[in-house]
């Protein structure tokens, strides 16, 4: 027995070493593979390149659909994508200590950290030789691409649309189809009407599928507190979303957006709305999952949050033949005279891009594949796929083939196997509202199509307003002002900076003593905000204010929008 | 034997049992139960040990997404196997030259182990340790850093001061080396706390998948199963990319991680879960000892 045990270790440690050997053998043939790829490049034959490319939001995914090999003739590059698997926050730090990058990299918010360890090169040179697709879509805000205002050089490219439209508002509150039609088809447009309608469907129907009404309900336990109790404040409020902050759009005064009056005011009513029994005593301590299924079956008349949020919730209802059970986005607002903002056009955002690296042996070419995908013809490859293989050309309309695009809303991995709509984010793209040179829609999804996309309970509701899709109720794009700045929560904040400390030690009061203020009897309320302001200023927050306005402002001139 | 009473605190405790047994397997089944329902159905929530709307498409979702599946598993077994074999042979060995009093550096050496308990060198200095000692993309990155670990040092070491030095002691005087006490008296009786060791560190190997993605990731040969349901489990997540890029609504409407996500768990748990019976013995046995009489 014993003798056993050791000739087993002894074969144990033979197949250790045959393994290891085996690994050191294949890498090494990796790169040798590499170095006869290079020397065969500068020999200058048509091989395509492989180029490395590193997405922080980036998915498993290898470069061989039909839209990438479109791609690669066009470009003669070849993308070997990698990301942060499992969503490691470490991700560029390794990079930066290995002082190996790939030849492309989407770092997000921390492309400082790459530029301060020299690991990505100045583009500007390169888009004003060779870079006139780039030039030509960004036009004047490509000055939002710079990286600050002592460093004004252009690092990145690409990630937002320049010319983005919104066509499914969300955000802000949500009513269920049903109370429209019950109560004839009202208009909803201030807080009050929308209590009042939410109150007369409540005590007509205490109880839906056997199970009680829900009013009102938010999902305030997790993250998503900012989304669903935080924001709808500012919708309401009828300011553009920026986050944590308020931002004064003609002189770029900024301040922590809690400490103004609008939002005491919404509290006050969300207080209201609680006492009177008609917001979901669970709100602030039920999980996504229970709000989720809660939704699920019905009986929940309204929501405050994104679509993306309850995305399966609509599914579920779809699927359990419960469409009049659908949301509407309402553009209530406080009292009449305030505008919603949903339709805001921030502007290209700027902030996020594309960056190629300095030990890139080909950054001409990494370039060159960047401002291809920036032309029309790149667009249109990457936003509709292959003429003739997903789409065609009617009339001089494109045309998208039926199935592709019954797959692209059905089959989730229809995106990843075709490459048709796959390489628009993160890399420069014209944006959902854009026009080609004949006037069609760069995107696919343009207004016809999201009708197209519509149930048939919403369609009706939609129709009874005389309406042709939600949009239609919300102030137009073109009726609020164009944003100077972006959006506030897209500008990076200086790690370790002042701002990060105080606001996340002003986001811990705030998410706390607003939740306990919500939930506290009526007479209370005032006490209880008065004290949170109190809290807030000793925190620090004059000082936060002062330092995020200097912020916003450098960004502005930065910009040339001040 | 006598056939003893069944007692009143019999009863409590057999209630008490049943109720830990419970306990214990309601989440497994309630994770089966989900894996198996439909992904959609799943957002309407209610569900317990049953699925409501039986379907094998989540697991047809994994196993189709990444054919890589089947090598990773293998990978996975291996490093399981070889990470342990090789873990416990150098744990046992270094924690009986520190139950030894005569070994003279006993003090240094146990300072060094322990202070690694406490205090870690932090992930960028152990990348570029493991860059530097050539071992990225290398089977023995799975192996090597793995080898020690000051816990399970500890504790092996801790069972071996229970061993009477009487036992070594007469087997030196019957000739033994120090090589033949070690593999013939310590090992043997150090049993019970090598099937836990090794448990612990089966698992621990078989659990891993961030090595895989910091050392190992560019060798597609190397990759394991944790690392491979890691990468479908991301693609089963809306990234911030769906959401603002227009297509979030379609994103929004069609992915229903939930399920996918207990599925991934069953995969990832049962053939561990197996392990855990064929140890089982060791823990019962081993424990009665008495070799020495005073």
């Amino acid at each position: 027995m014993k003798k056993h045990l050791s000739v087993l270790f002894m074969l144990m440690l033979v197949g250790l070493l045959t393994l290891a050997a085996c690994g050191d053998d294949s890498t090494e043939g990796g790169s040798d593979n590499n170095d006869s790829d290079n020397n065969s490049e500068e020999k200058g034959s048509d091989e395509p390149v492989k180029l490395t490319f590193f997405s922080i939001d980036g998915s498993e995914k290898t470069f061989d659909d039909p839209v990438a090999q479109k791609l690669t003739e066009e470009t003669g590059v070849i993308l070997e994508m990698d990301y942060p698997v499992g969503g490691t926050d470490e991700a560029i730090p390794l990079m930066i200590a290995g002082g190996e990058y790939p030849d492309m990299i989407f770092a997000k918010g921390d492309l400082s950290k790459l530029i301060e360890a020299g690991g990505v090169i100045k583009l500007d040179d390169m888009i004003e030789e060779r870079g006139d697709n780039l030039k030509a879509m960004y036009g004047e805000q490509i000055d939002r691409l710079r990286n600050s205002l002592e460093d004004p050089s252009i690092y990145q490219v690409g990630t937002y649309g320049v010319n983005d439209q919104v066509l499914q508002p969300s955000g802000s509150f949500q009513i269920q189809l049903d109370v429209l039609r019950e109560l004839g088809y009202p208009e909803i447009n201030t807080l009050a009407e929308f209590e009042s309608a939410l109150t007369e469907y409540y005590e007509k129907y205490p109880e839906i599928n056997g199970q009680k009404t829900i009013p009102l309900s938010l999902q305030g336990s997790d993250w998503r507190w900012l989304v669903t109790v935080g924001n709808p404040a500012g919708w309401v409020a009828g300011f553009p979303d920026d986050g944590q902050w308020h931002v004064d759009n003609d002189t770029g005064d900024t301040q922590y957006k809690f400490i103004l009056d609008e939002y005491r005011e919404y509290f006050k009513w969300l207080n209201g709305m609680n006492a009177k029994g008609l917001l979901d005593p669970e709100s602030f301590t039920h999980t996504q999952e229970t709000y989720i299924s809660k939704i699920s079956t019905g009986r929940v008349l309204s929501v405050a949050d994104q679509n993306w949020n309850i995305g399966d919730a609509r599914s579920a209802l779809i699927q359990s033949d419960m469409e009049e059970r659908l949301f509407a986005p309402l553009p209530v607002v406080l009292e009449e005279g305030r505008k919603h903002q949903a339709l805001k056009n921030y502007g290209f955002a700027g902030g996020w891009g594309i960056a190629i690296s300095s030990t890139s042996e080909h950054p001409e070419k990494a370039f060159d594949f960047l401002d291809y995908i920036a032309s029309e013809e790149g667009q249109i490859l990457v936003n509709w796929g292959v003429e003739g293989e997903h789409y065609e050309v009617v009339d001089g309309k494109r045309v998208m083939f039926d199935d592709v695009r019954e797959k692209l809303s059905s089959d989730s991995n229809y995106t990843k196997e075709s490459g048709v709509g796959y390489y628009i984010y993160p890399f420069p793209n014209w944006g959902s509202a854009a026009v080609d040179s004949n006037g069609q829609s760069i995107s696919i999804n343009t207004k016809e199509d999201v009708m197209a996309d519509l149930r048939d309970a919403e369609k009706e509701t939609l129709d009874q307003y005389g309406m042709e899709l939600w949009t239609d109720w919300f102030p137009a794009q073109d009726e609020l002002e164009m944003s100077n700045h972006g959006a506030a929560y897209n500008i990076s904040i200086p790690a370790g900076s002042d701002i990060q400390i105080i606001q996340q030690r002003a986001d811990d009061i705030t998410e706390q003593r607003i939740t306990e203020a919500i939930l506290a009897d009526p007479d209370e309320f005032d006490g209880l905000w008065d004290q949170m302001l109190q809290e807030l200023d000793d925190a620090g927050v004059e000082q936060l204010n002062e330092d995020m306005t200097e912020l916003v402002k450098n960004i502005r001139e930065l910009w040339g929008t001040n | 034997m006598k056939k003893r009473k069944f007692t009143t605190f019999d009863v409590i405790l057999l209630i008490f049992m049943l109720g830990v047994v419970v306990v214990t397997l309601y989440p497994f089944l309630n994770i089966l139960a989900i894996s198996l329902n439909d992904a959609t159905d799943t957002a309407r929530g209610g569900l317990h040990i049953l699925p409501r709307e039986f379907t094998w498409a989540n697991y047809e979702h994994i196993f189709n997404g990444n054919d890589r599946l089947l090598g990773a598993f293998g990978m996975s077994v291996l490093r399981t196997v070889v990470g342990t074999v090789t873990g416990i042979l150098a744990s046992t060995m270094l924690a009986y030259t520190l139950s030894r009093r005569d070994f003279v550096f006993n003090g240094p050496v146990s300072f060094i182990l322990v202070i690694t308990m406490f205090v870690s060198g932090g992930l960028i200095p152990e990348f570029l340790l493991i860059r530097e000692l050539g071992l990225m993309n290398n089977f023995l990155v799975y192996i090597l850093p793995m080898l020690l670990n000051a816990f399970n040092v500890i504790v092996i070491r801790s069972f071996m001061d229970g061993i009477p030095i009487a036992l070594t002691e007469s087997a030196k005087m019957d000739g033994a080396h120090d090589f033949t006490i070690f593999w013939k008296i310590i090992i043997p009786l150090s049993l019970p706390v090598i099937a836990t060791v090794s448990l612990f560190l089966a698992v621990s190997q078989w659990n891993s998948w961030f090595d895989t993605y910091l050392y190992a990731r560019s060798n597609i040969n190397l990759t394991t199963l944790q690392f491979e349901l890691m990468k479908i489990l991301d693609n089963t997540q809306m990234s911030a990319g769906d959401i603002t890029s227009g297509n979030a609504e379609y994103v929004a409407n069609r992915t229903n991680p939930l399920s996918i996500q207990m599925a991934i768990t069953i995969i990832a748990t049962v053939p561990i879960l197996l392990v855990y019976p064929f140890l089982q013995r060791y823990f019962v046995t081993g424990l009665t000892l008495g070799a020495v009489k005073s």
